[in-house]
């Protein structure tokens, strides 16, 4: 013990020093998933709707109970005649359809958390992975509140929390209830691949869980996500007779 | 869909238009604030015309382009484009288009048949010179 002083006066030093972050973070093993990540899922969360109206294909649509398959149908057959389903709105899309991230997202890995940054609408998931159990209380909210812990270099994220009913996953604005669970597998597949299996479940609309896999490219050269300032072309879009 | 032909149909008559052509893409990826529905992305119809204007904004951005018919009309289009981070992303600046300019624009039309598209991921030719995009952060090196 008579040692222990002088032990941890080097451990300081070596802390000290320009480098020590960098062996704290290569001790920690957490993967380099570093740069700004872009879907490349053509049909954004859902179905592509082209595949689903062509004569003859066959399309699986998400195992809905009946009731929310007919809603979710009249809702694909609205934007089919190019009509919204959802209108003009500034509203994040939140959890999961955050992650179909047509604009890039970044991922801020520490030892105890992680942090996904969006720029579609500057949203921020927060993702504590030390272990710690969700709140008693949640109040709900479009990105929910996250749990997470690594398996290998999986992270594994399970969010609940959510305010279902008003979730965008794509433009086709899939019905979910509050009772919402989203469980997700994130991964590297290759040094420029991401990919995050998404399963839902919600016992309140689906028959039984519905998984999705999205798939992300690395932006290459580029490191910035910008201000996503969702007011500032409403006169335009006045203009435009747009909805 | 047949409002969309009419569309394009009335734009040939109106002698400014280069072609019509089925494209057969479709995309439901949201994007804060609205949805593609209302363009019809099987179908892009070649403007050419002088811009009124061009803004740089989110969460989109938006060309006006002045489209004179064979017939000396003058007709404004309003286009819109994507994101500025996404535009930026690929070496855009809010001085890449400048009023004046003379276009050739490739668009996705509205299916309402009103003078409107989107430029999304479409050739641009400015002053005869073809807009090329690369996906950099040199934007401010411009």
């Amino acid at each position: 013990m008579k040692y222990m002083k002088w032990v941890l006066s080097v451990a300081a030093f070596v802390g000290a020093l320009p480098g020590g972050a960098a062996l704290a973070w290569a001790a920690d093993r957490t993967p380099d998933w570093s740069g700004l990540w872009i879907g490349t899922m053509k049909g954004g969360f859902g179905i592509e709707l082209n595949a689903y109206y062509r004569p003859g294909a066959k399309v699986e649509l998400p195992p809905y109970k009946p009731e929310y398959l007919e809603k979710y149908k009249r809702n694909l057959d609205q934007l089919h005649a190019g009509q919204t389903v959802l209108g003009r709105t500034c509203k994040p899309p939140g959890t999961p359809g955050n992650m179909v991230a047509p604009v890039p997202i970044e991922f801020i890995i520490q030892p105890k958390r992680v942090t996904i940054l969006m720029e579609n609408a500057n949203e921020t998931r927060r993702i504590w992975t030390d272990g710690r159990p969700l709140p008693n209380y949640i109040r709900s909210s479009l990105v929910g509140t996250s749990r997470g812990h690594w398996e290998g270099e999986t992270l594994v994220v399970k969010t609940v929390g959510l305010r279902g009913p008003e979730l965008q996953l794509d433009s086709s604005a899939p019905p979910f209830s509050e009772q919402l669970t989203v469980t997700e597998h994130i991964r590297l597949v290759a040094r420029d691949r991401l990919e995050d299996t998404v399963t839902l479940d919600d016992p309140i609309v689906l028959l039984r869980p519905w998984t999705k896999k999205l798939a992300y490219r690395k932006a290459e050269g580029a490191d910035d996500i910008y201000e996503y300032s969702c007011w500032e072309d409403e006169d335009e879009f006045k203009k435009a007779n747009l909805k | 869909m047949g409002k969309a032909i009419d569309a394009c149909c009335q734009a040939l008559r109106a002698g400014s238009v280069i072609y019509c052509l089925l494209f057969g893409m479709y995309s439901s990826v949201v994007e804060a604030h609205h949805s593609h529905a209302m363009f019809d992305e099987t179908k892009v119809v070649t403007l050419e015309g002088v811009v009124k204007q061009f803004k740089f904004s989110n969460p989109h951005t938006w060309l006006f382009v002045t489209v004179t018919g064979k017939d000396g009309k003058a007709v404004d289009w309003v286009l819109e484009g994507q994101s500025v981070g996404s535009l930026m992303r690929m070496g855009w600046t809010e001085y890449s288009i400048k009023a004046g300019d003379r276009i050739r624009v490739d668009i996705n039309p509205l299916r309402s048949g009103e003078q409107g598209g989107s430029f999304d991921n479409r050739k641009i030719f400015l002053n005869g010179v073809e807009l090329r995009n690369a996906e950099t952060n040199s934007a401010s090196k411009r």
